[in-house]
């Protein structure tokens, strides 16, 4: 059979794949936090038909020889932690991180991290995330308190009407050196795998990591022009692939009649 | 024996293989069109001279299938460790095969820090695997590494005689034996940007239509061929003509 037939079947899922991977980006281009991922692809290995180098019977050498690609291969599906931009919001509880760096938050004794800082306080006062994951390290705005302020470094302060200091903590960052390693698992959060390596916990502005930006929120890095012209190129690619499927069974037909 | 019909048989079934192999590339090229840095492959063919028998030659079709390395888009992307080369010459990346040749710059790190293509394979400096700790990775043009400021180590960029270099799938291309690399000269390297493809899907279209043409019309050979063996067999031992 015609390799064709499968050789464009692989390029056509891989452009689903990456239709799926822009579809998503561009459902995510109002979430706090999100970070674009980009679907990566390879070519598969390749079928050897005549060698190069091979001696011709005239003992001259072929020089190029045949070999033929049998399609592409999706290798990963890659997140790109570049910064989003950032907008105020005037809310005392909305941190954004300027640059590298993760908040830590405990889901059922489990540690995740995720950069959407949109947090708010739970019923006993603690500063925890949209979906109740409390922030690490924990910190718990006593009674009587009237405002939470942060400054570029981390510094947690809770105060009262008076201006009278009631509780201070100091927050956290954790880097990883391969952040494309670590593992979404929806909810704007992220989890510690092999690939990313352990988490560097550090003061924010230290070691690499962003300063905190207090009332403000990071929105998605997803940038809507480029996902758009991203889905053009992928819904003509994959016309094309079809196209050479559809030729590879005309070739076929043209096969068929030649027994009348 | 219609020596010359069969031999027109025989070389119409030659070129209906050959534009079924050219259809295969064409695909092959089309599913790449996403690939970074993919070289497209063209195909062409040669006369060559066939023996068919102690006193007879034939003329027929050679196929050959060549690599264009034609420089494929640059496009922006913003990651740090996406390196495109413009101009010439390929990345060393060490697999467990021995050494590799690949333009897909779309790198990473992994959890040691250690820099490494899509499929994991170590991306080799001027001394060895390269290692990146520090948090801002600069990339100058001539392939020189800062991380935070601090020189640390250079990416090498080789070139090699196209026609020696296979490709092996995965991006990777494979240096015949006995062909040698030689530092490359002419490129720049680009940070945050990435090199696509090289396959243009216009002319992929247009060589689809041209081959299937070309099919189609050996096809008709094929059954012109057919025609004469038929009206010989019919007509010629016919007494009433």
């Amino acid at each position: 059979m015609i390799r064709s037939l499968y050789s464009g079947r692989t390029g056509m899922t891989g452009q689903q794949l990456q239709l799926d991977t822009i579809a998503n980006n561009l459902a995510n281009v109002n979430t706090a936090g999100f970070k674009k991922s980009r679907a990566q692809f390879e070519d598969l290995f390749y079928q050897e038909i005549r060698a190069m180098g091979t001696e011709t019977a005239d003992g001259g050498r072929v020089p190029s020889g045949i070999q033929v690609g049998l399609g592409v291969r999706p290798t990963s599906v890659q997140k790109i932690f570049t910064q989003g931009s950032l907008t105020e919001t005037g809310n005392d509880l909305d941190w954004a991180i300027e640059g590298n760096g993760f908040f830590k938050v405990v889901r059922d004794g489990e540690d995740y991290f995720t950069r959407a800082g949109a947090f708010s306080l739970d019923a006993d006062g603690n500063v925890v995330t949209q979906n109740g994951d409390r922030l690490q390290p924990e910190f718990t705005v006593p009674a009587g308190t009237t405002s939470v302020s942060i400054n570029g470094t981390g510094l947690i302060t809770a105060k009262d009407a008076q201006q009278q200091v009631l509780a201070t903590v100091q927050l956290t960052l954790n880097s990883f050196i391969n952040p494309g390693g670590l593992r979404s698992i929806g909810a704007n959060l992220f989890l510690e795998t092999e690939a990313s390596g352990a988490p560097t916990e550090a003061n924010p502005g230290s070691e690499g990591l962003g300063n905190i930006l207090q009332r403000f929120t990071e929105v998605s890095n997803v940038d809507v022009t480029e996902e758009l012209v991203n889905m053009i190129i992928t819904q003509r690619a994959y016309e094309v692939n079809s196209k050479s499927v559809q030729t590879a069974d005309k070739l076929l037909e043209v096969a068929n009649t030649l027994v009348r | 024996m219609f020596i010359h019909n069969r031999l027109g048989l025989l070389e119409s079934v030659e070129t209906l293989l050959g534009q079924e192999q050219r259809l295969n590339q064409v695909t092959n090229n089309l599913a790449n069109v996403d690939t970074p840095g993919f070289k497209k492959e063209t195909v062409t063919f040669d006369e060559m001279l066939y023996q068919v028998s102690r006193s007879r030659q034939r003329v027929g079709k050679g196929l050959n299938i060549n690599t264009v390395h034609q420089q494929g888009v640059v496009q922006q992307t913003d990651a740090p460790l996406d390196l495109a080369i413009s101009g010439e010459g390929f990345f060393r990346v060490q697999t467990p095969a021995g050494v590799r040749y690949t333009r897909a710059g779309n790198f990473q790190r992994n959890s040691e820090g250690l820099l490494i293509t899509a499929n994991g394979y170590p991306v080799l400096g001027e001394s060895g695997p390269i290692t990146i700790t520090g948090n801002k990775i600069d990339v100058a043009r001539d392939g020189r590494l800062s991380v935070d400021g601090v020189q640390s180590g250079r990416l090498t960029v080789v070139t090699a005689n196209p026609q020696a270099l296979k490709k092996e799938g995965e991006s990777l291309f494979r240096l015949e034996e006995g062909a040698v690399e030689t530092a490359a000269q002419n490129f720049q390297l680009m940070q945050g940007h990435l090199e696509k493809s090289n396959v243009n899907t216009v002319t992929e279209m247009t060589e689809m239509i041209d081959l299937y043409r070309a099919y189609e019309g050996q096809q008709k050979m094929i059954r012109a061929v057919d025609d004469l063996d038929d009206l010989a067999v019919r007509r010629v031992g016919s007494l009433t003509g």
